[in-house]
Formats: C-alpha cells, structure tokens, sequence
C-alpha cells in the first residue's frame, strides 16, 4: 500500500465572480521511506498542494489516501487527529511559539497527544539531541539563529515519529550553510527511514531528494529520480 | 493537560502584565464593590439589632397619636372614656395591673430649655418614673435615678443623660449640683452612662424628670408614649393583644395608637436591611459585568493578535477543543485572578471604611465565596465567543497571517 496516493486533485478558489482553480487534477503516488521534492515556481499551486497533502486544507475535488484511508472530504474536526498522528511539519519561517523555550517547542504536540508531563519532556530532549541542539533547551526562539530555530522546528516535527514529514521551502530563509545543516539532517532522517516530502523553488535543493516532482500552474509536468553521484 | 493549559495561560497573562491587570481592573472594582458594601451592609446591621436588643429584650413601646381630628370622627362610634389621644400617666401606670407586664414606664416628653449659670441648651425632656432606667436598659454613671419617692412628692430632681451632662456641666461634677429647666431649679441626682446612638439619633442628650413635675413644666398631662417591659415568662402575643384590646377600650380606634413589640422593629430592620444588601449586591454585580464585557474585548483583541500562533498550534494537531480550552481557561484564569484580588482589596476596603467611619464590618465567607464564582462565571460566558472564534479559525488562513 502506498503512504499517499492523490487522484486528479483540484483546488478552486472564489476571486471575486471568477474561480480560480489553482490545481488541475493532481495525480502522485508516494512510497514509504521516500525523499520526495515537489518543485515549483511561485503560483505555480505547489502551496496549495502542501496545505492539501499536510492536512490542512482539503481539495475542492478529488481523492487523497492517506495510510489507505482517504482524508479529501473530511471535516476540519477530524483533520485535527490527522495532522496530530501522521504529520510533521516544518515552516519556511519556522513558525516557533516565542513565549516557550525550545524544549516546550518542541513538546507542544506530544502535548496536543495527550502525553505525560514527563514523557513530554523526555521525549523532547531526544528529539533536540537528534538535531544536535542537546545544550539549547531552555533557550527562547530570539536567543537562537535562524539554523537553529529551523533545527527546533525539525525536532518539533520528528517528536511524535509521524509517517510523513512535510517541510516548505526549510532553507528559504537561511543563508547556505544553516541550509546545508537542515539539509544533512533531512538527508540523515531519510536514511533512517523517514519519509520526507519538500516543497522548494530551488532546483540545488530539491536535488537533496531521491525523485523531484516538478508542478506548474496546477499540473504536474514532470516526475524523475535524481541520481546521486 | 489542564494544569499544562493553567501554566500556558498564566505565561500568556503575565507576557503582557500591565493589559492584563488593566482587563482585570473591572472584575476587581466589581468583586471588591460587592464585598465592601456587603460587609458595611451586614456590620451595620448587626450593629443596629444589638443595639435594639440592648434596649431590653422584652420592650413593648406603646406610642399614641396626637391627631385629634381622626380621633373624633372614631369617637363616634365608641364611647371612649378619655378623650382620643389623650392618655394620661396614671392610665398608663394601671396597665401594670394588665398579667404579664412586668414594668410600665409613662413617657410625658417635650422640649425644653437647660440652664447651668451661662450654659444653656434646648433639648428632650423626659418625664417617667423609677421602671424607665430598668425598661430603657440604661446604666448609672453616678448618683442614682429617679425614685417612686421622687414621684409622690413631685420632687424637683433631674437625671442627666451623659451626653447633655457634658453639655451642661463640662467636665465639672453635675451630682449635686442645680440646674434651672424653663427656668424652674432642680437638683441633679444622677448621671446615666452612654449608650451611643441608635438609627443615627443619640440616646445620651435628654434630661428625666419626675413625670408628675413634668406635667406642670411641660404644662401638659398627655403622654406620647408608654415603655412597657413584659415578664420573662410572658406570651408576647397574648400580652400584646390583651393590651391592644385595652387601649382600643381606651382611644376608641387602633389609628390612635401604635404598638410596636422589639421583634417587630428587629423584623421591619432586617427586612430593611435585606432589601438594601440586594440594592447595593446589584450595583456591585453591575460592574462586575462590566468588567467581564472588559474581559471580553480583551480575549477578542488578542485571539486577533495570536491569530498565527494559533494556526501554528492547529498545524502541529491541537483540536478544536484544545484551542477552545486553552482561551477559556486564560479567561477564567483572568477572571478568577480579578476575583481573588477584589476580594482582598474589599476586605480592605471595608477594614478601613469600617475603621474610619466607626461601623463595625462583618466579613461573611459567603459572600465572598459567591462573589469569587460569580467572577469565574463572568469569565466563563464571555470567554466562550472569543475563545470559539479561536477555535474556529481555519489554520491555512490562521497561518498566512504575519
């Protein structure tokens, strides 16, 4: 069975008496343990696609299985459980609360689970110490860099051990070297076995992953392995 | 997970503590309002009943109508053997032959003028006998009062209130010493204690006399009113009822005259008393709807501000409920903090108003038990539209916001 399966995904929106459809019938298959970077250029509706594939927004028309189970007609409500047991997402602009610390960050959706106060901070801790960030638990989202902040983000992804990892555009808002760091850890987590699926613009980036699904204006235009040298 | 919601409520509340004293501000006046005036309420209450129960436990006051007219067109149909409203001291002395009245002090009252060398001073006097000082609960400073000697010889001797003892004589002794009423010299015999004030009218400033002296000063032989104090042992209600059915004999009509038993001023006072706690309890709540409409502006305000923060939380999987729950619990924690503080600063208030104005305060758990939940209400009704607009929010709209 396939992790995620989209069929003919459309996405139309209201621009004042004309709809807009922003995605014309998408169609992918996506395995488990895949690295997958879905490319695009702006308004090309890879956004849209994201929203869609990370849970957060449904498709105007369409089927999408997810773990076999299609999600396209769900209500919000029962969205919610999805995004809280399949999905880690990772933000081009982190998207970091800065009242907590990155420990509490990070164990933010352990407690959306439903955790013990102490599994959440065990948990959290391993889950920074994975991105290397063991020795910055107590500090704020400003007392970090940007690659800092982007690897508390990855942690906060990773904690509940989600099937699929959805970052948007992870490196778009870091200078070369934070983004090779969150692309090494990207890289380490897919051999590990994570799936990881990255919405990018940048073609060097996208070629980090195995295959690059290539979208313009709503449709997908190409799908190819890319051979690591 | 709820104490983890309390902890992210408290972090949000003190990131932005002057807003949240501010928000907090209303429910504060309105609990501290309530508290306050309750308590002055309740201490003035108690005040005044056990000033009434000081006046003798067993106190019937019997007080008739000076109206003639009305008393004329009722002798019409009755016979009356006095004329109407005119009772006179000996009628009210017979009444202790009536079973079950202990005491009868007659009362010929009027004003007149007090006179001590230059001091002069224009205030009650009080003509009765001996029963007075025993029905009216009073104490003796010095000498002694009136005695049924004093009555049968129409002697010229007078009794002093403390506080028209002051006024008079200073801080000289009055035993012993002559004063002159309207003019005519009598001979101080005793002094009485202070009683302080009753419904805000001193009980300290009249001067008593031998009612038999105080017709021919007064020049008058009517009585205003009759004390009367009732056995220990008595039915007060046939006693009271005997003793109407005396004096409808003697007046004619029950509009002559009025008698009033201390339980029933206690139950006219607290039935006062009751309906002024729910005024006042009113306005106070009043403002503390207020301050709960505050609250609400206040959540609405900063659900629109953490409208990313909230798409974040939604992103990363917290429910409906979750979202809901946690500004719920920030407004009730905003409210219930208002509260507790109201209460303390209330208490304070009340300590020093009472202090300063010199009213006892009562403190009643009660009420502030009452006033503490009431807030936490407030912040439960309106926290629930702020925090369901949160709720509410769709995350890819709640996360494009900057």
């Amino acid at each position: 069975m396939a992790l995620i399966e989209l069929d003919q995904i459309r996405k139309s929106y209201k621009m004042g008496n004309e709809d807009l459809e922003v995605l014309q019938g998408v169609s992918m298959t996506l395995d488990q343990g895949e690295y997958v970077a879905i490319m695009g250029p702006s308004g090309s509706g890879k956004s849209t696609l994201m929203h869609i594939l990370g849970c957060l927004d449904v498709p105007s028309a369409g089927h999408y299985y997810l773990l076999g189970q299609d999600v396209a007609k769900l209500q919000e409500s029962r969205l919610a459980p999805i995004r809280r047991k399949q999905i880690g997402f990772v933000f081009q602009s982190f998207n970091l609360l800065g009242a907590l610390n990155a420990l509490e960050n990070v164990a933010l959706p352990l407690l959306y689970q439903g955790a013990s106060a102490h599994e959440q901070r065990s948990r959290a801790t391993e889950a920074l110490n994975q991105v290397g960030l063991g020795d910055r638990l107590h500090h704020r989202p400003n007392q970090l860099s940007g690659g800092q902040q982007q690897r508390v983000a990855i942690a906060r992804a990773i904690v509940t051990n989600p099937p699929v990892i959805l970052a948007d555009e992870p490196t778009g808002n870091l200078d070369s070297h934070a983004g090779q760091e969150v692309l090494g850890i990207f890289s380490r987590l897919h051999l590990a076995g994570q799936t990881v699926i990255m919405i990018t613009h940048d073609a060097q980036v996208a070629h980090h992953a195995d295959r690059i699904v290539e979208i313009r204006d709503g449709n997908v235009v190409a799908s190819q392995e890319v051979t690591h040298a | 997970m709820l104490s983890q919601t309390f902890k992210i409520a408290m972090k949000a509340i003190w990131a932005q503590k002057l807003r949240s004293l501010l928000t907090m501000l209303g429910v504060i006046i309105g609990v501290s309002a309530v508290i306050a005036l309750i308590s002055l309420a309740q201490g003035a209450t108690a005040s005044i009943s056990s000033k009434i129960e000081g006046l003798g436990s067993n106190l019937i006051v019997i007080s008739t109508s000076s109206s003639s007219s009305t008393a004329l067109t009722s002798s019409t149909a009755t016979t009356p053997l006095l004329p109407p409203g005119q009772l006179t001291a000996q009628d009210a002395l017979s009444l202790t032959k009536v079973p079950g009245v202990a005491q009868v002090a007659p009362i010929v009252a009027g004003s007149a003028t007090f006179a001590v060398g230059d001091t002069t001073s224009s205030a009650g006097l009080v003509g009765t006998n001996a029963s007075y000082q025993h029905v009216m609960n009073y104490q003796l400073a010095e000498g002694r009062f009136l005695s049924p000697l004093d009555i049968a010889s129409d002697a010229n001797v007078a009794v002093l209130g403390s506080q028209e003892a002051t006024t008079l004589f200073g801080a000289a002794n009055a035993l012993g010493n002559t004063m002159t009423i309207n003019g005519i010299p009598f001979k101080v015999v005793g002094v009485l204690e202070s009683k302080g004030s009753s419904f805000g009218q001193s009980q300290d400033n009249f001067v008593a006399i031998p009612w038999t002296v105080a017709e021919s000063v007064l020049g008058q032989t009517s009585i205003s009113n009759i004390y009367l104090s009732a056995d220990a042992t008595a039915n007060m209600t046939n006693l009271t009822n005997r003793l109407n059915l005396k004096l409808l004999n003697w007046l004619g009509s029950a509009s002559n005259f009025s008698l009033t038993t201390q339980s029933q001023i206690l139950s006219t006072l607290s039935s006062i008393t009751t309906t002024m706690q729910d005024v006042l309890g009113g306005i106070a709540g009043i403002s503390l709807l207020v301050g709960g409409i505050g609250i609400m502006n206040i959540m609405l305000v900063s659900v629109t501000e953490r409208t990313r923060e909230i798409g974040i939380r939604k992103a990363i999987g917290a429910s409906h409920r979750a979202i809901m729950l946690q500004f719920l619990v920030e407004s009730l924690t905003l409210a219930g903090l208002g509260g507790i503080f109201g209460i303390l600063l209330g208490t304070t208030i009340s300590d020093v108003l009472g202090k300063a104005l010199g009213a006892s305060t009562t403190f009643s758990p009660t009420t502030a038990l009452l006033a503490f939940g009431f807030s936490l209400a407030v912040g439960l009704v309106f926290g629930l539209w702020p925090a369901s607009r949160a709720a509410g929010l769709h995350p890819v709209d709640a996360l494009r916001v900057e």
